[in-house]
């Protein structure tokens, strides 16, 4: 059976309300209803929101570092490459994330960005390189406080994939990035011009309570969530 | 999916007697309940965001051409293709001519219970197109080849074991009963379809008309795979999720995940903006928005009916429901189970299809006290069992629907001796000496024929000896104050 036409299925609805007027005809203005927030608050302070958002991530059973500096951070990444045995990372392709890549390459890592390329072929050696990744290496557009939340945007260099397909996701959080709630974080979206094709809200590792409401982690996306704030050194 | 309603009886039957199942999903009612009072007497403004969603609803769903209209044209601007289905029928045969068209084999599925309405997975499989559910639990039911018992936890009747049985009987691996595990199994085994997916099937939680988003709420990450790595996505959304901005999201998002599981935020929130946009990386070529009524406008064309259209799907009136947590999710014969399948099923299906569904409550309204958008199903469960004797020209009564001449005369007596005092004493003090031969223990144990339905499974009370009146009368206007 083909699909009903735009203006007959409008027409149904419009029927149904018992509304006058012409169909599928858009009156002025916008919602009635003022999207403003329930529960408005003040904005703390960065080292509050900083201290709030890793509670959350924890309470979610993510892994928490915080690190000062670029040094700090390289270590930190050397060890997790030890220890979790990592030979293949796929990374966003952005230019913080490229400065790392000699220590990691070091560190006896494989490390691939992930970005838009018109060859067939190198599209897919990326391709493969996600599914066989160990880890995946983004940084993170905004984060939110008081849930704990990664907000990751899809772009030329940032990648949907990166931070689902491999098992270990680590994500670089600055604490400018981090905004105090979910109702602080939606008007931004828009405000940068039009929403990218994805944009993920990520907390904690993939969970499922499937099987008898256990709680069992990486179902599908990553195992475990390293998040990593990086301050000023 | 095949409309079992009829069978409600016999099905809720099956399930009191089968205590196995009955023990695995009041455990896990149990649980998602317990998680979901703690989170909501977490959040000092709960209350606020309740009425919130219920207005933003209540607006939205008032003027729903209007917001559909718009977030078709956002959809459409975004790149997206709008498909309009009136009813199942259209919904699925999009689907699948498309996948035909574009020589798909491998369909991923993220969770939706709109695909279940439109019995998706069957009718691709009669064109040759594998329809893969990718939740865990929705994966697990389509291998039993069940239908989900629970509207978000589809398969909580199931133990690890049975889990264990399947996997290994389907996959050909050594039996495995540990949980972790058994999720460690089907994350290879659904990569593998994944990787070689041509198309990705989801619902959508919320649609934005202001941007024509789609959001979807989830645990796993089967959504995010299933919209990011197949290179066409089609998303099929009841009509009535169209919110209207980004910024109301925040209320939905506060509530959702609350009452659905306990959690303040689910582990994954996907906004889904049209196809892969030019410059970026990843994400599908193609994507289709399938804008589906099924039904939905004749919900919507009554307005006591209409507010059930409010629904987030968080089945938090499953969890609470005695009647669910006693017959179960398959007893209710199709997509949705519980209080909320007890409105909207007879709505959809048919009233004189399902008539047995509003009749199995106790209209202890708990449903309506835990719904996050104060739904009020007892009302609408009352006015459905009114519908289903009332014959109309849109659903007409079936005879056995109808009172029988016994029944319409007993409720005719019962009102009239409720209308008077003196009356109302007669008969009771009558009934008192006709009751007296029947009782065993101060109890009923048999009933004549027409009443027997009670006193087959148990006693029946007997009238108290006096009543409160003669009681007050003879003692205790003694001791009252004055």
């Amino acid at each position: 059976m083909p699909p009903t036409s735009r203006e007959a299925f409008l027409a149904t609805v419009r029927r149904s309300l018992d509304r006058p007027g012409t169909v599928g005809s858009l009156s002025n203005g916008g919602p009635t209803v003022a999207a403003q927030e329930v529960a408005p608050q003040q904005t703390p302070d960065r080292g509050q929101l900083v201290k709030r958002f890793e509670e959350e991530v924890k309470k979610v059973h993510g892994v928490v570092s915080r690190v000062s500096g670029p040094g700090e951070l390289t270590a930190l990444l050397g060890a997790l490459i030890e220890e979790k045995a990592i030979r293949k990372i796929v990374r966003w392709d952005t230019p913080t994330l490229s400065h790392f890549d000699a220590a990691l390459t070091s560190a006896g890592a494989e490390v691939l960005p992930i970005n838009l390329n018109e060859d067939e072929s190198s599209r897919l050696d990326q391709r493969n390189a996600l599914i066989e990744a160990d880890m995946g290496l983004t940084e993170v557009d905004y984060a939110i406080a008081d849930i704990g939340s990664l907000v990751l945007k899809a772009s030329g260099l940032q990648s949907r994939l990166a931070s689902v397909l491999p098992p270990i996701h680590v994500a670089i959080v600055t604490p400018d990035k981090i905004v105090p709630s979910l109702s602080h974080l939606l008007p931004l979206l828009t405000s940068e011009g039009g929403l990218p094709s994805a944009v993920s809200l990520v907390t904690g590792p993939s969970r499922t309570a499937d099987i008898e409401t256990i709680r069992t982690v990486g179902i599908h996306g990553p195992i475990e969530l390293h998040v990593i704030i990086l301050e000023d050194g | 999916m095949e409309i079992k309603t009829r069978e409600f009886k016999a099905g809720s039957r099956r399930a009191v007697n089968n205590v196995r199942v009955q023990q695995a999903a009041r455990r896990a009612t149990g649980n998602l309940l317990r998680e979901r009072n703690n989170a909501a007497a977490e959040l000092r403004e709960w209350e606020d965001f309740r009425n919130r969603a219920r207005e933003i609803k209540a607006h939205t769903i008032e003027r729903l051409d209007e917001y559909l209209a718009r977030f078709a044209d956002s959809v459409e601007k975004a790149g997206g293709k709008v498909v309009w289905a009136s009813t199942a029928e259209e919904a699925s045969d999009y689907v699948v001519s498309l996948a035909r068209e574009k020589g798909v084999r491998t369909v991923v599925k993220g969770k939706s219970m709109a695909t279940e309405e439109i019995d998706l997975n069957h009718k691709l499989a009669g064109v040759g197109v594998e329809a893969i559910e990718t939740d865990l639990g929705e994966y697990m039911i389509q291998l039993a080849g069940e239908t989900p018992f629970h509207i978000i936890a589809p398969a909580i009747h199931k133990t690890r074991q049975d889990f264990g049985q399947l996997f290994s009987e389907h996959l050909s691996i050594p039996y495995e009963e540990d949980p972790q595990r058994l999720t460690q199994i089907a994350r290879h085994a659904l990569r593998e379809k994944f990787s070689h997916a041509d198309m990705g099937v989801t619902g959508a939680n919320f649609g934005m008309a202001e941007t024509g988003t789609i959001v979807l709420v989830e645990n796993e990450g089967n959504q995010r795979l299933s919209t990011a790595l197949p290179p066409i996505h089609v998303s099929i959304m009841g009509m009535e999720k169209v919110i209207p901005t980004l910024q109301d999201l925040s209320v939905f998002l506060a509530l959702l995940p609350r009452s659905a599981t306990g959690q303040k935020a689910s582990s994954y929130v996907s906004m889904i903006t049209g196809p892969r946009g030019p410059g970026e990386i990843d994400g599908p070529e193609e994507f289709h928005m399938v804008i589906l009524d099924n039904g939905r406008s004749r919900i919507l064309a009554d307005p006591t009916m209409r507010e059930s259209l409010y629904c987030i799907r968080c089945a938090a009136c499953l969890n609470i429901c005695p009647v669910y947590n006693s017959v179960g999710g398959h007893a209710y014969g199709w997509v949705y189970s519980g209080p909320i399948g007890s409105i909207i099923t007879p709505e959809l299906v048919g009233v004189g299809e399902a008539k047995d569904l509003p009749a199995a409550s106790t209209l202890c309204a708990a449903c309506r006290d835990v719904c996050p958008i104060k739904i009020d199903i007892p009302h609408m469960l009352l006015k459905l069992r009114h519908k289903s004797i009332e014959p109309s020209p849109r659903h007409p009564a079936s005879n056995e629907a109808r009172p029988s001449r016994m029944e319409k005369w007993l409720v005719r007596a019962w009102a009239s001796a409720m209308k008077s005092q003196r009356a109302y004493s007669f008969t009771t003090a009558l009934a008192r000496l006709a009751q007296r031969p029947l009782l065993k223990n101060g109890h009923f144990r048999w009933l004549p024929p027409f009443l027997r339905g009670w006193t087959d499974h148990r006693e029946f009370p007997a009238l108290a000896p006096s009543s409160f009146r003669q009681i007050w009368n003879e003692r205790l206007s003694k001791d009252a104050p004055d």
